[in-house]
């Protein structure tokens, strides 16, 4: 039983690596200018919904520095901070173990809003953008939200199927 | 604000205050200029960057293979260009070998320093693109060569269409490109190339910010005085060497209109870059200096 929590683990770094790796050569050309696949974020946003928003703010921490790292450019950090913030303020609100499929796309959708908003206002605040945000919303912002909601309708069953089968052990993580 | 206090509870927004403090500062001590990477860093981008070249070598052969498919139809007619172009190549070649020695010969009899030698001849390393971060304010891309195979921080890197970023990091088996869709005036760490146009000795011009809008690369301060060196539209501009931080001769993009500049004095243009910036396949790495003996890497 134990084993599920590593294989998500696992899994998300597979995402990770086909986020990077082998999306970009799939894509159609006109939309890589408009789309940062975050995939890993998506998935990290079910852990919140579905178990607790500590694991998910930790995973956000983890999955974002890593991220950070790996394409190290401006500065590390943005996503270690707003991936980790995200989960655990969409955890906050809405931790729901039984949560239904318009509750869930609803996260995914105001997660993804708030994290490439959290992305623009950082790179803002360094100097390393000069557009204004209305631009952004519709260049980038706008298109991200609608990649991901299609990404969570796909793999909504799938992911769901696995959290309904682990145990949960709210009362246990909440009494110590 | 209130209501904040609580909801999470004092404690913990004490504990979310002092995180984004922390954050801030790690945000804050990474900009800018940065003397090499830590070994935590290294590490994690050497296992990482090993994985993702594991993961796409098939990703791109498979997109390969429906590319080639996509383009079987027109074979026969680029064949029949690509044999014209390599009948036009063999002929020129001659010539360049001969313009080479004569040029080779001059620069003893003028007494060149090794310095100046070394900034005016350049060869080209192959490099295969393992992971591409779409992030729209922060475009950079991992490819497989490293510090190991003689890449350095601040070489240029082209595609075959035209010059696409500068190496921003390396460690011993990748090394990170900062695009040059990232060049910008207020960036902490941006470049500056100093710009020229092909068959125009003479013109100079410096490459610094991309307008991300117009899709547009901005090269400011031309001087457009002297009748007999201006910069047109329809220019194909290349880095002229000067300054000795890039190499002369790499392609950044043709002028697609001229501007008088914000004080009037000078000419800005506006140039498309001859890179496509979707296609990630395989990318050169720009080595000043001569090639070396036993490799023949030349595009």
């Amino acid at each position: 039983m134990t084993w599920r929590k590593q294989i998500l683990a696992l899994l998300l770094f597979v995402l990770f690596l086909i986020e990077g790796s082998v999306l970009p050569w799939f894509m159609p050309q006109s939309w890589i200018p408009h789309l940062m696949p975050n995939l890993v974020f998506v998935c990290i946003l079910f852990v919140t919904v579905y178990r607790h928003r500590y694991a998910a703010m930790a995973l956000g921490v983890v999955f974002g520095m890593l991220h950070d790292v790996v394409y190290y450019g401006a500065m590390l950090g943005p996503y270690a901070f707003t991936m980790g913030f995200t989960a655990y303020l969409l955890g906050l609100v809405f931790s729901l173990p039984k949560a239904p499929l318009p509750v869930m796309l609803s996260v995914v959708m105001l997660g993804s809003f708030i994290l490439d908003s959290m992305l623009f206002g950082i790179y803002t605040v360094f100097d390393f953008n000069e557009q204004t945000y209305d631009w952004a919303l519709i260049q980038y912002i706008i298109p991200d939200l609608l990649f991901r909601l299609v990404f969570a309708l796909i793999v909504y069953v799938p992911i769901r199927r696995q959290f309904d089968k682990m145990p949960l052990r709210v009362k246990k993580e909440d009494n110590k | 604000m209130f209501e904040l206090f609580r909801m999470l509870g004092s404690r913990k927004l004490f504990v979310l205050l002092i995180v984004l403090v922390l954050f801030i500062a790690l945000m804050g001590v990474t900009l800018g200029d940065r003397i090499g990477l830590t070994w935590p860093e290294k590490f994690v981008k050497d296992t990482v960057g090993y994985t993702q070249k594991l993961v796409n070598k098939p990703a791109s052969a498979l997109s390969g293979f429906f590319e080639d498919i996509s383009e079987l139809g027109g074979v026969y007619e680029e064949n029949e260009r690509l044999r014209i172009k390599v009948a036009e190549l063999d002929r020129a070649l001659i010539d360049y070998d001969n313009l080479k020695t004569v040029n080779e010969s001059l620069k003893k009899d003028l007494k060149f320093t090794e310095k100046q030698k070394l900034n005016s001849s350049k060869h080209y390393r192959f490099a295969q693109v393992i992971s591409v971060n779409e992030d729209v304010n922060n475009p950079t891309v991992n490819i497989d060569v490293g510090a190991k195979d003689g890449v350095a921080v601040g070489m240029a890197v082209t595609s075959i269409e035209g010059m696409v970023g500068i190496i921003s990091t390396t460690t011993d088996y990748t090394s990170t490109i900062q695009l040059i869709t990232s060049l910008s005036l207020t960036s902490p760490d941006s470049y500056a190339i100093s710009a020229t146009a092909t068959g125009k000795p003479g013109t100079f011009g410096i490459v610094e910010s991309y307008d991300v809008k117009e899709k547009r690369l901005v090269m400011t301060g031309i001087k457009n005085d002297d009748p007999k060196k201006v910069i047109d539209v329809n220019d194909v501009i290349v880095t002229s060497g000067s300054g000795g931080v890039f190499p002369a001769g790499i392609v950044l993009g043709k002028v697609r209109a001229i501007e008088s500049s914000e004080f009037g004095l000078t000419k800005t243009a506006k140039i498309l870059p001859t890179a496509s910036f979707v296609e990630w396949k395989d990318l050169f790495v720009v080595v000043p200096g001569p090639e070396p003996a036993e490799g023949d890497d030349t595009p």
